[in-house]
């Protein structure tokens, strides 16, 4: 992978620890411009922390110990406070998963926004506040006057992450990174909110940064997908190759047990197809951290001690052994 | 086949004075003996609350709730212990529902010693028998809630609630918290308990893709109402209230014409009308009752 033009974030060989265990392993991912990458995987495997990384807002006591994170070709592993404090909230804009968390309770919605708005623009009160009724409006807020004046417990929660969208869009960023961001909705409120995603990264030219654990999801939104498990990357495609040809032994079991509304009602009688097992701490793992789960598994996955992935013709990146062709379809 | 759970035109509603609000507004369903009964709708529709009701931690304001032909309301002493004992009930959340202080053996322990079973052994063979049944390993006794996962600690929700050999589980949302792979896991242990313990369910849920895999019958609920019931079949191919199809589409991941930010349900009328893309004059005038289109299949929409 190489930063050619058209790449906007490239993430290299990016490893990630605590004293003792390492959280993130060798992540490698790329967006392009206004491209829309789905990062995907089960809770601890590493995508928020991911996100977090890119931000420099990795917790406590976690260091970035290698890699590099190039945004627009500036490695952000090692930019200054100062600097990630500009690109934070301008060139690059989060959401959270759950609003009421993300959102100051005891600020007025118009307040917060402004606040954010005037960190990084050189704007009046006055255009600041222009500036949030307009992004309200632009979020699909109804009666952005209104809710402008209103706190967080008065909004539903479909509406709150509306809030928090027009916030994170309010320097119009270059890149987007949503974590979860409707996975603490009605499924009806879902749909809604993503389309509005969608159409702000269409208008917007944003990249999209989508973190979800819901295929369904990727399956309409995405360009690529990353599969991450156990804190590294197992799979990397095209989302119509992925789809159509999951590679990784993981990847399946997920699309497997997946019960979302697209699976065939027959199954219903039967068993439905799950991956045994949970998740093992990768920690000191020198083989495949998915191994243990594994029903292809063979003696050489627990021991290899470099951890090898292959690229297919299509670009379609696999972190297994097995070499696993086209028959998976 | 016997019905089990009989639920009559049942009213719900929390606050006093002029903040009084309906919950639910006039609910009926049954669950027959080993059948699953799935329930759907969004959140704040009043789908937990006919859980709370049912096993007692909701007050009912109107209608009726009867077990087996007996209504609950006239329970007391040992037979409401002893319903206490045939309806149980799995949360959502398992972390909020466990005691954090308790090892998972306590956890299991408490029904038993509530119900009387004195022998220490006695209650020891039942707890690792349960253990067994769904899948947690002896190791896991002595742990914390903290110490285990999403899953297991759901695993230890089952458990605490067939411990007692009940007849009617209860399940609020017992997935909606836990990871893909494992809520397949955990689908299949209720199937497999259900099979081999004959157990009847009311699976609440707000993901119409999870219900279908498990229910006979589903009821969806909006706004404190059943706006459609049939079998998961019908239901699945062939919605007629248009917010069954709403959901339907949502769960698909379609886009819906639905707005954000609508104006609360009315409480006359059709509670939808704000919401569909069909209204019309009469849905303002008149609220559409539960009629059969056939097969069991029921829906209240005048243009059903």
């Amino acid at each position: 992978m190489t930063a050619a033009s058209g790449e906007l974030l490239v993430i290299r060989d990016l490893v990630v620890e605590r004293p003792g265990v390492r959280l993130l392993d060798s992540v490698a991912l790329s967006i392009g411009k206004g491209e829309t990458l789905s990062l995907v995987g089960e809770s601890g495997c590493g995508k928020s922390l991911s996100a977090l990384a890119i931000l420099g807002l990795l917790p406590e006591g976690v260091r970035h110990a290698r890699g590099e994170i190039l945004f627009e070709d500036e490695d952000l592993a090692r930019a200054s406070p100062r600097r990630l404090r500009q690109i934070r909230g301008k060139s690059i804009g989060l959401v959270m998963q759950d609003p009421m968390s993300s959102l100051d309770p005891v600020l007025q919605i118009g307040a917060q926004m402004e606040e954010a708005i005037r960190t990084h623009l050189p704007l009046s009160a006055r255009q600041a506040r222009g500036r949030a009724l307009e992004l309200l409006d632009l979020a699909g807020v109804p009666e952005p006057l209104r809710r402008y004046g209103q706190y967080p417990h008065q909004l539903s929660g479909g509406l709150r992450q509306r809030v928090s969208i027009a916030t994170a869009i309010s320097c119009t960023p270059r890149l987007l990174i949503a974590d979860e961001p409707t996975t603490a909705l009605d499924v009806t409120t879902q749909v809604q909110v993503l389309d509005l995603l969608d159409r702000l990264r269409r208008e917007l030219s944003m990249a999209l940064l989508l973190i979800t654990h819901d295929l369904s999801i990727v399956a309409r939104r995405a360009d690529k997908v990353c599969v991450m498990y156990a804190g590294r990357v197992v799979e990397r495609a095209g989302v119509d190759d992925f789809f159509a040809h999951p590679r990784h032994p993981y990847s399946k079991g997920l699309l497997h047990s997946s019960l979302g509304a697209g699976t065939p009602l027959h199954h219903r009688f039967d068993r439905l197809p799950e991956i045994t097992g949970s998740i093992a701490s990768a920690a000191g793992q020198s083989g495949c951290p998915f191994a243990p789960r594994c029903d292809q598994a063979e003696a050489a996955c627990g021991k290899t001690l470099s951890w090898p992935g292959t690229t297919d013709s299509r670009d379609h990146f696999s972190a297994c052994l097995h070499p696993n062709p086209e028959e998976s379809a | 086949m016997n019905t089990l759970l009989e639920i009559e035109d049942l009213h719900v509603a929390y606050g006093l004075g002029s903040k009084r609000r309906s919950v639910l507004d006039g609910v009926s369903l049954t669950v027959d003996e080993g059948e699953t009964v799935g329930v759907i709708g969004e959140s704040g529709c009043g789908k937990s609350t006919l859980a709370k009701t049912i096993v007692g931690l909701a007050k009912i304001g109107g209608g009726s709730v009867c077990y087996r032909g007996t209504d609950v309301r006239t329970l007391s002493g040992p037979s409401l212990k002893e319903y206490g004992r045939r309806v149980q009930m799995v949360f959502q959340n398992s972390l909020a529902s466990l005691n954090p202080r308790k090892t998972v053996f306590q956890t299991l322990e408490t029904p038993l010693i509530v119900h009387g079973e004195r022998d220490r052994r006695s209650r020891r063979r039942r707890i690792e028998d349960i253990a067994d049944r769904v899948g947690l390993p002896n190791a896991m006794l002595q742990r914390r809630p903290h110490e285990l996962s999403g899953g297991q600690r759901q695993r230890v929700g089952i458990g605490r609630a067939l411990i007692l050999n009940p007849q009617l589980v209860i399940c609020d949302e017992p997935v909606s918290a836990l990871d893909v792979s494992i809520q397949a896991q955990i689908l299949n242990l209720l199937s497999d308990l259900r099979r081999e313990q004959g157990l009847s369910y009311l699976f609440i849920s707000h993901d119409l893709g999870v219900v279908r895999f498990i229910a006979d019958r589903i009821f969806v609920i909006f706004a404190g109402r059943i706006i459609e019931t049939a079998d998961y079949q019908d239901l699945w191919r062939d919605p007629r209230h248009p917010y069954t199809r709403l959901l339907l589409a949502a769960s698909l991941g379609e886009s819906t014409p639905d707005r954000p930010g609508s104006p609360p349900p009315p409480s006359t009328g059709c509670r939808f009308r704000h919401r569909c893309p069909f209204a019309f004059g009469l849905c303002a005038e008149e609220t559409p009752v539960l009629r059969d289109i056939g097969g069991g299949h029921r829906t209240a929409c005048h243009l059903g």
